[in-house]
């Protein structure tokens, strides 16, 4: 295992914007939203000038899980849809690796609340989907179902490949979409409230599981929560939001550290990665007092 | 408790007798109503004893040992099957293109609803005007039935599409058509078969009359040559082939929707 126990770590607490010791020699972060003003146009105002989003800066990187916490209707889910391309942009830059992206990215997956598996496909092609499309990398067929093997075994539905979405429960319907994206070996997940629907048994593992797939392909991870304890059960970083306009309000660095582990195949893109994934179940305890923080923080967001 | 012919039975109906027996049944009361109602009215109208089922299924055996009834309802449904072509290649696009553009849509929908009311025959002279006589004028009113209700299906069916599919295939950074061809036109599916048995159907209604259009085949065409011979236990066999081929296209039809749309439901 990597670093220190997870309920150990040291705790840096500031104010969003401050850079931390050494960040300007770290590699270029995944994904960076710099100065992001949104708002939706010809709607009736749901914040003082109708501004959903102001002056969002942020940068994630690979190995890393990053929640946004927030309220609702803080604007949590329209940032990721301006991260991910999905929302045109108004103000402010996204850059992905470094370079301007105002599309979705081939390097960017995106995971929504619902599955949304497609009923027509089964499970197997639902999976391969992205890979089929146009600009998708050229793989052969057996190449092709080879990563599709390879990602539902990732998310623990091998063998249900030729079941059809109707036939998967919803925690594995979740699992299933969550491979149609591991698939395509991204190099950052955004997911906006994946595992909000399910019950609280099926979230919990679903929780382990993507900290075991960040463990083992070293892809950053940007998830969207109004759970605080969803918050701290994942997050290796928490950033608060607060609302009306939606802003980051503050943010928790080294709640747990990054556990990497050895990648999942020779190619894959977490090539530099070192350690074991059974350190990620390890990285689930709680900690009181950094539930104390945010909750206080988050009171003080609800009643402002 | 299930009802039958108005009857309370206290035990189901077993699979086979509904699927088969019932509808044999029902067919077997029709042609007793039928062979009735030729028998009482041919007392004070002589004539329209030829009409009996006798005279038809007679005259259906001949038809179709001579290849009289054979070809012409080759014709026919090889017209058929130009016209749903045709009204498949224009409302297919037309109907996407709708779904997917709701300014478009509003507004060419008080146009598209003012000539869908015109009814398919009222379109015969200017049909004839414009392709003359043939098979291209029947075409032409086979199409023009059939275009509307894939048309609206296909254009309704669209708007319902779960707007998080298209949402996932752009998050794969898909194409316009690639969004089109793999996510709206397999969720719309359904709908587009269900809208091709009623297409035919209107088609197969259209049929006849419009094979009154200077046509020389076509099971239309029998019967007003069938009239005009006076023949009317022919024309009785070409009403059992009509009715017999409709029957059998939506059979198949609605076989085929099933088949292609079931999905199979957690156990």
């Amino acid at each position: 295992m990597s670093g220190v126990p997870a309920a150990q770590a040291p705790l840096t607490v500031r104010p969003v914007g401050e850079q931390g010791p050494g960040a300007s020699a770290a590699p270029l972060p995944l994904l960076e939203l710099q100065d992001l003003h949104f708002r939706y146009p010809r709607r009736p105002s749901q914040a003082p000038q109708g501004k959903v989003l102001q002056g969002i800066d942020l940068a994630l990187e690979a190995h890393e899980i990053t929640v946004l916490l927030g309220p609702s209707g803080c604007g949590k889910s329209t940032l990721l849809g301006l991260a991910a391309g999905l929302i045109p942009r108004q103000q402010g830059r996204v850059l992905v690796a470094g370079k301007r992206s105002d599309a979705p990215h081939p390097a960017v997956g995106v995971v929504f609340q619902q599955p949304a598996l497609l009923p027509w496909l089964s499970v197997h092609r639902n999976v391969e989907f992205g890979l089929t499309l146009r600009h998708s990398e050229r793989l052969s067929p057996g190449e092709r179902r080879q990563r599709v093997q390879e990602a539902l075994r990732l998310v623990g539905l091998e063998g249900h490949g030729p079941s059809h979405p109707s036939q998967l429960s919803g925690g594995m319907a979740q699992r299933a979409a969550l491979a149609r994206v591991l698939v395509r070996r991204p190099r950052l997940l955004l997911l906006d409230e994946p595992f909000s629907a399910l019950d609280a048994v099926t979230r919990s593992g679903m929780q382990q599981l993507l900290q075991t797939i960040v463990a083992r392909t070293g892809c950053g991870v940007l998830i969207v929560t109004h759970d605080v304890e969803e918050a701290i059960a994942l997050g290796h970083r928490i950033v608060l939001m607060e609302r009306h306009p939606g802003r980051l309000r503050r943010e928790w660095r080294g709640v747990r550290d990054p556990v990497i582990s050895e990648p999942l195949a020779a190619d894959s893109l977490a090539a530099d990665s070192t350690a074991t994934d059974s350190a990620a179940a390890d990285s689930t305890a709680s900690n009181p007092e950094l539930r104390a923080q945010i909750l206080q923080e988050l009171g003080a967001v609800l009643e402002g | 408790m299930t009802t039958v012919l108005g009857l309370r039975l206290r035990r189901p109906v077993p699979a086979l007798l509904q699927a088969s027996a019932l509808p044999a049944l029902g067919l077997l009361i029709g042609l007793g109503i039928w062979g009735l109602a030729v028998a009482v009215l041919g007392r004070s109208v002589p004539i329209l004893l030829e009409f009996s089922p006798q005279a038809g299924f007679a005259n259906l055996a001949s038809g179709l040992a001579s290849g009289v009834l054979v070809r012409h309802a080759g014709a026919s449904l090889l017209r058929v099957g130009v016209g749903l072509v045709l009204a498949v290649l224009v409302a297919v696009p037309l109907g996407l293109l709708l779904g997917l553009k709701r300014r478009l849509e509003l507004t060419t929908s008080a146009v598209f609803q003012f000539i869908r009311m015109i009814s398919p025959l009222s379109w015969m002279p200017i049909a004839v005007m414009v392709f003359g006589v043939g098979d291209l004028p029947v075409f032409f009113l086979l199409a023009i039935a059939a275009i509307w209700p894939i048309l609206l299906s296909i254009t309704t069916a669209v708007r319902t599409v779960d707007p998080l599919y298209i949402q996932v295939a752009r998050s794969f950074a898909a194409e316009p058509l690639e969004i089109v061809t793999r996510i709206v036109l397999p969720a719309i599916r359904p709908s587009l078969l269900a809208s091709l048995r009623v297409a035919v159907g209107l088609i197969w209604l259209v049929l006849v009359p419009a094979e009154m259009l200077g046509v020389s085949s076509g099971l239309g065409y029998l019967i007003l040559d069938c009239r005009d011979r006076l023949a009317y236990g022919e024309l009785t066999a070409a009403l059992l082939v009509i009715g017999l081929i409709g029957w059998a296209l939506d059979a198949l039809l609605r076989r085929f929707s099933f088949s292609a749309t079931a999905v199979p439901q957690l156990s």
